[in-house]
């Protein structure tokens, strides 16, 4: 049973299947039953998924735990993490998400480390920025040009006392960054469509952990 | 429905050729081998994410992880320390699994099953953020020779990117997130645009089957552009005719 399992035409057939029934019903009238499987099959989506979740959670223990079992530099905070998550899931399990000390812990840990990484976020993305737009040749000038016009015309300050930058500002936005970002979308998209009949062809086999022998041979 | 419709038959009629098709060069794909080359001189290591999977196992993680098993296989035919450091989100956890049957298999391919090692393959935790700075410390306390990051990679992927770049990485990246495309370009070497990433397995593999699909993606492309362009030029013209065949 196993083996078949592991066939790479068992595998693609159920990617096919799969395939025909969450696509067709998209652009085709089918009977109830198809869309009944449709709905089955985007319905089991999130239940993997939160199977999976648990799978991680094993799996970050385990880590953790090894870590502390080898005193690998810096154990004691992976000890921390393991000890926080598992009182974050008993909590979570046994008194529910909306108890006060649930709370506690998302508001005075979770939400201040997320806060302080993004607030970080600027810093780096300064530090970038004053690499890239050094003015090298025209097209690094035509670049600090235009970021030069868009942060004038973003930053509130600016926007206000300098209101001439508002003009190119709003051209830069709408006709050039809205050409390129229409160009990344329908690339982005067709390339989208090409790897699903690649995966349909079982041409893209090793996302489901297919070994390309024949590649090998 | 119907692009798709053509997609497969020109697809089928590209495979029928005995010629494979023309591709041009992505120099951000070939650029992973030099990666590999240079981390292989300086001994060192080579670290991947194959993406947050914000939206699960959606095209883009997909190719993220096409792009990790090709990194994969190079790693441990030259016998390069791997770190693989996943999570990132709550849908993160299947992919976990994923990326690591992929990396196993491909050392097992390459004759070297037992230098895998899925301690270097940690899930580091279902937030972003929390992910991305156990990401950072791991490059700093590693130092690798390369920082490969692919798949959907979101606001964090320039704080990574960034330190990587300070710490004397060879960065290369791709992501779904457009606006995410201008940050790293300041941060990397490389940068995969649009659905350079999504070709990545194709055109890695080297497979006529699949060099043929994305020349059938190339063609349609420049189909659109044409179009785009005679809908421009009939609508300045006070003509509806191409808006009107596609309000059908």
């Amino acid at each position: 049973m196993s083996s078949i399992i592991k066939r790479q035409e068992f595998l693609l057939a159920i990617i096919v299947l799969c395939s025909v029934f969450i696509y067709v019903p998209y652009f085709v009238q089918v009977p109830a039953q198809v869309s009944a499987v449709e709905s089955w099959l985007i319905n089991t989506m999130p239940i993997i998924s939160a199977t999976a979740v648990w799978v991680g959670f094993y799996t970050l223990l385990r880590r953790q735990a090894v870590r502390a079992s080898r005193r690998v530099r810096g154990w004691y905070y992976g000890l921390m993490m393991g000890i926080m998550s598992l009182v974050v899931v008993v909590l979570g399990f046994t008194v529910g998400t909306n108890h006060d000390a649930f709370t506690f812990l998302t508001n005075s840990f979770v939400i201040p480390g997320d806060a302080t990484i993004y607030a970080l976020l600027v810093f780096f993305l300064t530090s970038a920025a004053a690499r890239t737009f050094k003015v090298r040749d025209i097209e690094s000038s035509l670049l600090m040009i235009a970021a030069f016009v868009m942060f004038m015309y973003q930053a509130p300050l600016t926007e206000y006392y300098l209101p001439f930058f508002s003009q190119p500002g709003l051209w830069l936005q709408n006709n050039l960054a809205m050409a390129a970002t229409r160009v990344f979308g329908f690339s982005a998209a067709l390339g989208g469509i090409v790897l699903a009949i690649r995966l349909v062809l079982g041409k893209e086999m090793g996302m489901i952990g297919l070994i390309r022998r024949k590649e090998k041979e | 429905m119907a692009i798709f419709v053509a997609m497969i038959l020109m697809v089928y009629y590209y495979m029928k050729q005995a010629k494979p098709p023309y591709i041009r060069r992505v120099a951000a794909i070939d650029a992973i081998e030099e990666g590999v080359g240079r981390a292989t001189e300086l001994g060192g290591t080579v670290i991947v994410s194959p993406g947050i999977a914000q939206n699960g196992m959606d095209y883009w993680t997909v190719a993220g992880v096409a792009v990790l098993a090709h990194v994969a296989r190079l790693a441990a035919r030259n016998d390069l320390k791997l770190l693989v450091p996943l999570g990132g989100s709550d849908q993160s956890y299947a992919l976990t699994e994923i990326a690591r049957d992929v990396v196993e298999g491909q050392y097992r391919l390459e004759g070297k099953p037992d230098s895998f090692t899925i301690d270097n393959m940690p899930f580091l935790s279902g937030r972003q953020f929390a992910w991305a700075t156990a990401y950072v410390g791991m490059i700093l306390r590693e130092k690798p020779a390369l920082d490969v990051m692919v798949g959907t990679q979101w606001a964090t992927a320039v704080y990574m990117s960034e330190v990587a770049s300070n710490a004397g990485c060879m960065q290369i990246s791709g992501t779904d997130y457009l606006s995410n495309v201008a940050c790293l370009a300041t941060t990397s070497d490389y940068v995969m645009i649009g659905e350079e990433q999504v070709a990545a397995g194709a055109y890695l593999s080297k497979d006529p089957v699949q060099l043929s699909s994305i020349r059938t993606q190339d063609i349609i492309k420049a189909l659109l552009v044409v179009l785009m362009v005679a809908g421009t030029i009939a609508i300045s013209f006070g003509s509806k005719i191409i808006t009107d065949l596609f309000a059908l």
